[in-house]
């Protein structure tokens, strides 16, 4: 924090930097993470605005410049598939070339996503919370882009599926020992993992979006995303559970997946392959180009769209930083792989990085070392660091220097293999150009489409910064509630009970968090229990002061992994030693330490889904309607407003006492609520 | 019905069928730009190709399987019938398998002398240029196609005039023929046209036909090699090869080896396993001849001028042939001046070799091509002497020497008359063309290098409507209705007897030979005499011709250096003087050391190259005595500096979509007085520059050890020189498991002192295993399909390296780096060790292919099946899948024939024996340097050699437990003339 505060120091002096505080430059003080003066309802309409409001010019010019590359990528496959992979560069000896160098590029590209969203919120490094969405949206679609490219690199696609164990009439299994398939099982999971984790993170966020929908048609379609999400206080609370613990299984799938994919590689005997310090690097590699992917997307985005307020300077410091971090660990393996060579004193490897400096790619070794290693030293400065158009263009030039960096790593080590007589040089086809080209369209049209249509930012996450800075002391928090019309709202005139339906309970409703708090507070001692609160974010202590607690999500998600890992095991156990014994490369029949990649994805899986899985069901999600929605006003539960509900069902309950009760508690009205609305149906 | 352009043909079956099908063959290939001539081939084509469509026909003529009869085909069987096939005009005994009726693979016949068993790749290539959709299908005359009756009518009438002016002006030329029949039918027409005259010669036949010397290299301790090729290309390098090998078998620790100095201007594969490879110029070999001669103590002249390296050189190898008089041998190339070859006789002769090892037969047997005889020809077309011209089987408008500007004096023939397998350059401008029969699809007879006569016996009806040579003969004899078969049966039921004649004639087409005693030359055979009646002048007639008359031809050597470069012309390696041009496999096959495929190029040293300032692929205009041609650079060490080889056989204009356009044509610059070698070669950079199609890119070791190779000396110092490398692991270290091969344990030894880098093994394994063609683009993009391949390594003085070749198949390793990789398990180790491919199970990763460390597995980038010509999937082996695109293939052992002999086996309840399975490549080897078998087996020969000391595996230090193992290269250098100590002496 220290160091911030002196980071930031001059920034109003930047030429072209609009937002910001503009305080006299002798206050040495960090801009916030969320920019003073932003509300909860300000967040939700600025943010949720986006999708619902005309988008800018841009955005259309940028939809179709990336439209007509997917054509271009979806015109290359087609031929693709029509002719063979021949139409790119790849021979013998170097039978893997773009395809496998943008897959390595776009799966590194979709690490900083779970890194920021999962890593960094184990960390408690609470600026993750404006800028994780996109960039697990980005994750999302880089990994979606990654997918691709195995699949098209394979000489019979249509036949992608073998790799995976399905069953079938002749009784075959993929062969376990192979890195392929533990990648098959890694990109897949991990896909599916971001998915699960972008979707939970999501469905708040949609239920703001459903309350804040002006039309009816998107009001649904929000409406069934968001599973009837209402806020309730149990709800946050298993929510916050499965959110966590997802953080943590994908802390390590983040980490395994990179690393999978290094082992493509260093399981070969290929020179320049063949290496154990491959799996950190790659992560590292991986991280370092998520992080450049992610500044690259962020810094023009939050500049079309206004986000400055909650993408701010301090974030964007934060993401250079780490870049020069992650950076600097590049610089150390580039280092390693020479010591190596040299140390090692193997004739194919020293073979290989003399190839790198001097042989036919040594052009673009020297720019990669440039683009990864040179040009990043100087983030250094804050100088560099405060010019965002200079971040900007570092981060595009480090995303260059890693595809390139890629590059090198899958080609040299075949184009000089073991035998000099095979040695050959890879040269990219158009084919190869317009595959890698177009990619890049489909994953910039995924995201144009994606800032569309959901909140590019995370609202919920953003309130709760407010929150917490409410609860710092450095503000009131009455200051971000619109004050409400002063309109007492009492049951006194409520309706005889036998109107329509039967009495759900009371809602009061509430400007701020701490209100709520204190309300719950009082109405837990008052002897109630059967009750719930709504709010548009997690309240800390809430669930507590109501005593709504559920331990049953860590258990579930134990046994998810569980069930996943050890099936995984005993299925490749069984195939490779009892079911279909075959000798493979003359290696046992049960190697088992071939079957850990495998047997650590489907334990991530199993243990992910499972708590996905269990959130919704313990919480009766999805769950369209609930009375609760009856509540006048309710959509703004989702906004800026905290509702506390007294259940018909407590045995405390009576409409009149109860109701005078809440009364007392200084709400801003109460209501009561029915199962049945009037009306019908919300 | 109203096709008035038909003629008769219009009646026929095949012309109903013609219109029943609507688009004939190929049309659709053709698109828009379909011309009359085109379209006129087409139909023609489609006519001939009409009787494909059921089944294969079997000739009509009783054919008879080799050795063993078999009285009904049996389905699914292959049968083997022994045949001859007719090269340079020598016959070469094959035997050829036939599935259903339908030849699919050529074998080398073990009873025929040249070939013993074994092939080279011309013969293992012949078989598809059988089914090549681009030979000449119908007869033509101008522009349209006749019948056989039509021609013969015509010929009649021509013919009837011609008869009473006894023949004068008609002319016949032909290659080089040692066809007895034929002999005796020309002879015939000899006697009916007593002015006619035959003409024959040979462009690219580089060893003196007529009356070659005969060596016994397995008698000789020390041989020199002026300047011959004489393992690979000649009618005799077969047996040639397989006797120089039997003294360089290094076995334990014995090693009774002989020495071979090779002197040579361009590597050759004699270069390849020489001792010592001198490195001389054209011009300055004859002045090395004269000082090897001087030092063996002959009078050879003087050697002026000859680099004091070489005249060291020179008189050290003398010295050492001296030293073995009796058991030396003195060898000169075919195309050397005759003043070599004197020289090298007279060695002989004063090394008392004659008789020892080397014989110099007296009778010449079939005719003596030479280009003096052409030369007569072109002289008399020039004058207007010729009236008719009858053209058998050659292309003299492409490969005649330019100077002779035959196409020019052709034109001045009234009636020219072409019979060939192709329409080609000359069959373009001559009114009559007649399609040749292949070898397979015709009766005939040939003599091999020796004087062995073969039948050759046709396996299939012809394919198209095509006749051989001596079914033209009948037309002139008046007697047209013969059939070769009724020719051949004719004149050898004259020599073999009349009553034992249908079992001597059955047992002759058996064995694919005739007895000895009929076989010697027949009178009939030299009574044709070929009009070369001038002074024999050129090199190619040079026999028993002493010193005296040699320097004749020498001037054009005389002039010595610095009026330019030296050239030098050599048949190619693989297309040979252009009768290859349109057989992808030999196009496609790497051409020896360079690798260079599917054209020729100029090659010159690396020291030229530096001096003219040009690289591989840069265009240079090559300029000879007034003509020039734009040829790419290839930059090949070892070649003699400010010489340049060009190879002929390219630039071809027709013959073939496949042939044309591919290459220059290196006969645009030969002359009649520059025949092999000529000085006063301007060569000149263009600036442009094309991708040299070569599938080798880097031919040095770059530090590697995949090729070991020690002196005799240090062998008998330590006979396990190879074994002992650092960080190989130890036998048997490793972490996983041994596995158990109970029933057999297939293995490979490749023997690296015999081998001399020919390429048989890859076409032969191309034709057994049904590998597809890339094409030239696909072999600039390194997607060649060779299932083995011979890599070629240069090391040490770039302008004078050690030239080493290493056939690489699949290594079948025990613990396959590919087989771990495999995500689906497509390629997996079986019960005996094979390293199998699952083709159907392959979803084509190539991640074995990145993980093979030997590079040995090949992938099929595109369909490289489809698209092809329908008669190609003729030639398919049908044991062999023919694999689809997207999926990887290597070499399987040959599993079909592991398959079919255990089947084999099992029927007669037995094992397998040793010897009786060999490999496609095992059995086209000449020098039998591949050995497969069974390591189960503790005789077989396989276990032997991988228990000499030699035994070692490629890049063992990765501990892959390859199956198929190397045996290390022992040389013989001449202690005196070692480099190596040398280079130790001046330290």
């Amino acid at each position: 924090m220290i160091e911030t505060k002196r980071d930031i120091q001059g920034d109003g002096a930047s030429p072209g930097v609009s937002e910001g505080p503009p305080g006299p430059p002798t206050i040495e003080r960090a801009p916030r993470l969320v920019a003073e003066g932003e509300t909860y309802g300000s967040i939700t309409d600025r943010i949720g605005g986006i999708p619902i409001h005309r988008p800018p010019v841009l955005w259309y010019l940028g939809l179709l410049l990336s439209a007509g590359l997917v054509l271009t990528l979806l015109t290359t496959i087609s031929v693709l598939f029509l002719k063979g992979i021949g139409i790119w560069g790849v021979e013998i000896p170097v039978a893997w070339g773009a395809a496998i160098v943008n897959f390595v590029w776009w799966i590194g590209i979709g690490h900083a996503g779970t890194l920021i969203s999962a890593i960094l919120y184990l960390l408690h490094q609470s600026w993750r919370n404006s800028v994780n969405r996109l960039a697990e949206a980005m994750t999302l679609f880089a990994v979606a882009c990654a997918a691709m490219f195995p699949i098209l690199h394979l000489g019979r696609p249509w036949t992608f599926y073998w790799i995976l164990p399905y069953p079938n009439q002749m009784g075959l299994w993929p062969q376990w020992r192979s890195p392929l398939v533990w990648d098959a099982f890694a990109v897949l999971t991990y896909g599916i993992i971001s998915l699960v984790f972008w979707y939970t993170g999501l469905i708040p966020d949609l239920a703001s979006m459903r309350d804040r929908a002006r039309r009816r048609s998107t009001q649904r379609i929000y409406g069934l995303l968001a599973l009837g999400w209402r806020g309730s206080a149990l709800h946050w609370h298993r929510y916050k559970s499965v959110y966590l613990l997802l953080a943590g299984l994908a802390t390590p799938l983040v980490v395994s997946v990179h690393s999978i994919v290094s082992l493509d590689f260093a399981v070969a005997i290929v020179p320049g392959w063949h290496s154990t310090f491959f799996p950190p690097y790659f992560v590292d590699g991986a991280i370092y180009s998520g992080f450049a992917m992610v500044l690259t997307l962020i810094i023009p985005l939050r500049k079309l769209y206004g986000l400055e307020a909650y993408i701010t300077r301090r974030h964007l410091d934060y993401m250079a930083k780490l870049l020069l971090v992650t950076g600097l660990i590049v610089v150390y393996c580039y280092v390693i792989e020479w010591f190596f060579a040299w140390y090692g004193n193997d004739l194919y490897e020293k073979r290989v990085v003399t190839d790198w400096a001097t042989g036919v790619y040594a052009p673009i070794y020297w720019l990669v070392v440039g683009c990864a290693v040179v040009v990043p030293q100087t983030m250094w400065f804050r100088w560099v660091r405060s010019r965002l158009l200079l971040v900007f263009f570092l981060a595009v030039l480090a995303n260059v220097g890693m595809w390139f960096e890629r590059f090198i790593i899958v080609i040299t080590g075949l184009h000089r293999n073991h035998i000099a007589s095979m040695w050959g040089v890879y040269q990219q086809t158009l084919g190869d150009y317009l595959v890698d080209f177009g990619m890049i369209g489909f994953f910039v049209f995924l995201l144009i489409l994606f800032v569309r249509l959901f909140p590019s930012a995370s609202m919920f996450e953003i309130k709760e910064l407010i929150h917490r800075r409410f609860r710092r002391g450095e503000a009131s928090e009455s200051r971000a509630a619109v004050k409400p019309p002063s309109r007492p709202v009492g049951v006194g005139h409520a309706e005889p009970e036998h109107y329509l339906g039967s009495i759900y309970g009371l809602a009061a409703e509430f400007p701020t968090a701490e209100d709520l708090l204190h309300a719950a507070r009082d109405v837990y001692a008052a002897g109630y229990r059967k009750m719930d609160a709504y709010t548009p974010f997690p309240v800390e202590g809430l669930s507590e002061a109501l005593d709504l607690r559920d331990h049953r999500i860590p258990l579930i998600v134990l046994l998810g992994a569980l069930a996943g890992g050890c099936g995984a095991f005993i299925m490749m156990s069984y195939s490779a030693v009892f079911d279909y014994p075959l000798n493979v490369g003359g290696r046992p029949l049960f190697s088992w330490p071939a079957f850990i990649p495998i047997t650590f994805e489907m334990m991530v899986l199993f243990g992910g889904l499972a708590g996905l899985a269990g959130m919704l069901v313990l919480n009766r999600l999805p769950k369209l309607y609930h009375p609760i929605f009856s509540v006048d006003g309710f959509e703004r539960a989702s906004r800026d407003r905290f509702f506390l509900a007294v259940e018909a069902a407590d045995p405390a309950f009576d409409v009149r006492e109860t109701a005078s009760f809440l009364e007392r508690l200084a709400p801003l009205r109460v209501e009561i609520v029915r199962t049945w609305p009037e009306g019908g149906t919300s | 019905m109203f096709w008035r352009g038909l003629e008769e043909a219009a009646g026929t079956a095949a012309f109903r069928e013609y219109l029943e099908r609507e688009f004939p063959r190929g049309a659709s290939e053709w698109g828009s730009g379909l011309d009359r001539r085109q379209f006129l081939k087409l139909m023609g084509a489609s006519m001939a190709l009409a009787g494909l469509t059921g089944c294969v026909r079997e000739p009509e003529e009783e054919i008879l399987p080799y050795v063993h009869p078999t009285a009904a085909l049996d389905p699914g069987r292959p049968l083997y019938f022994a045949t001859a096939m007719p090269f340079g005009g020598y016959g070469r005994g094959v035997l050829v398998v036939s599935h259903m009726g339908r030849p699919t693979k050529v074998e080398g016949n073990p009873d025929h002398p040249a070939s013993l068993g074994t092939t080279d790749p011309f013969m293992q290539a012949s078989v598809l240029t059988l089914y090549d959709p681009e030979r000449s299908q119908v007869i033509r005359n101008g522009e349209a196609v006749v019948t056989w009756d039509r021609f013969v009518s015509f010929m009649g009438g021509a013919l009837r005039s011609m008869r009473a002016r006894r023949g004068a002006g008609l002319r016949i030329l032909t290659g080089n023929i040692t066809s007895p029949s034929l002999l005796e039918q020309l002879g015939r027409i000899q006697a009916a046209y007593p002015e006619a005259r035959v003409h024959a010669y040979e462009p690219a036949y580089s060893e003196e036909p007529g009356t070659p010397a005969r060596y016994q290299f397995d008698r000789a301790d020390v041989i020199l090699s002026l300047d011959s090729d004489f393992v690979y290309g000649i009618p005799a390098s077969i047996p040639y090869a397989r006797a120089y090998m039997s003294r360089r078998l290094v076995r334990e620790d014995r090693a009774a080896v002989n020495r071979l100095y090779v002197a040579e201007s361009s590597p050759s594969n004699t270069g390849v396993i020489a001792d010592h490879r001198f490195v001389v110029r054209p011009s300055q070999m004859r002045l090395f001849a004269r000082a090897v001669a001087n030092s063996v103590g002959g009078n050879g002249g003087v050697t002026g001028g000859l680099d004091a390296r070489l005249q060291r050189a020179a008189e050290i190898v003398g010295r050492d042939l001296a030293a073995h008089r009796g058991s030396s041998l003195v060898v000169a190339g075919g195309r050397q001046v005759a003043e070599v070859h004197a020289l090298a006789r007279s060695m002989n002769e004063a090394l008392g070799n004659v008789g020892r090892t080397v014989t110099y037969p007296s009778t010449p047997q079939g005719l003596t091509p030479s280009m003096d005889s052409l030369r007569q020809l072109v002289a008399e077309m020039a004058a207007g002497h010729v009236e008719q011209l009858v053209i058998l089987g050659r292309n003299p408008v492409y490969d005649a020497p330019a100077d002779l500007e035959f196409l020019k004096h052709l034109k001045r023939v009234p009636l020219r008359i072409h019979m060939g397998l192709y329409e080609d350059e000359t069959s373009e401008h001559c009114q009559w063309h007649i399609p040749e029969s292949h070898y397979l699809e015709s009766w005939g007879d040939v003599r091999a290098f020796d004087g062995t006569a073969s039948i050759i016996q046709p396996l299939i009806a012809p394919l198209y409507d095509s006749h051989t040579a001596a079914e033209l003969c009948t037309v002139f004899l008046g007697d047209p209705a013969r059939t070769a078969y009724e020719i051949v049966r004719a004149y050898w039921q004259e020599r073999l007897g009349e009553e034992s004649f249908e079992a001597a004639w059955q047992e002759a087409l058996r064995k694919g030979v005739l007895p000895e005693q009929v076989s010697s030359t027949g009178s009939a055979e030299t009574a044709v005499p070929v009009d070369s009646t001038a002074a024999p002048r050129d090199s190619t007639t040079r026999s028993q011709r002493g010193q005296a008359e040699a320097p004749r031809n020498g001037t054009a050597q005389e002039e010595g250096p610095g009026q330019g470069l030296e050239i030098q012309f050599k048949p190619d390696p693989t297309v040979w003087d252009g009768s290859f041009s349109s057989n992808p496999w030999l196009q496609e096959l790497p051409k020896p050391i360079t690798t260079l495929t599917w054209t020729n190029a100029a090659l010159i040293a690396p020291a030229t190259a530096e001096e003219y300032d040009v690289q591989n692929g840069d265009i240079v205009e090559l300029a000879f005595r007034g003509r020039s041609v734009e040829a790419p650079v290839l930059v090949l060490p070892g070649q003699a500096p400010d010489t340049v080889t060009v190879h002929l056989g390219y630039g071809r204009e027709r013959g073939g979509r496949l042939a044309a356009g591919l290459g220059f044509n290196a006969y645009a610059l030969r002359t009649t007085d520059a025949l092999w070698f000529g000085t006063g070669l301007q060569m000149r950079k263009t600036g442009g520059h094309i991708e040299m199609p070569v599938t080798q890119q880097h031919h040095t070791m770059e530090g590697g050890d995949q090729v070991r190779v020690g002196t005799l000396e240090e062998f008998e110092e330590n006979p396990a020189f190879a074994q002992e490398v650092i960080g190989l692991p130890l036998v048997n270290e490793t972490l996983y498991p041994e596995y158990s091969y109970p029933g057999y344990k297939w293995g490979m030894a490749i023997d690296l002192n015999t081998c001399i880098g020919c390429n048989a093994c890859v076409v032969a394994c191309q034709a057994e295993n049904n590998i597809p063609v890339v094409g030239i683009e696909g072999v600039r993009r390194q997607r060649e399909m060779h299932w083995i391949r011979v890599d070629a390594y240069y090391e040490g003085d770039l302008d004078e390296p050690d030239l080493y070749v290493e056939p690489v198949p699949c290594m079948h390793c025990e613990k396959a780096p590919c087989e771990v990789v495999c995500p689906v398990g497509a390629t997996v180790h079986d019960s005996e060790g094979l390293n199998l491919m699952v083709y159907n199970r392959c979803i084509g990763t190539r991640y074995c292919s990145n993980n093979c460390p030997y590079k040995v597995r090949r992938f099929n980038f595109f369909d490289y099946t489809a698209g092809k010509p329908e008669t190609y999937r003729m030639v398919r082996n049908p044991e062999v899948t023919v694999r689809s695109r997207g999926v990887m293939e290597k070499c399987t052992y040959c599993i079909q024939r592991i398959a079919a002999h255990k089947i084999l086996a099992e029927e007669e309840d037995r094992r397998v024996r040793d010897g009786e399975l060999e490999t496609a490549c095992q059995q086209a080897c000449p020098t039998e340097a591949i050995v497969f078998g069974d390591l189960n087996d503790e005789t077989s020969r396989v276990n032997r050699l991988k228990q000499s000391p030699l035994n070692y595996a490629m890049l063992g230090d990765l501990n892959t437990q390859p199956r198929t193992t190397y045996l290390a290269r022992v040389t013989n250098p001449n202690p005196q003339l070692d480099r190596r100590k040398e280079v130790g002496s001046t330290e």
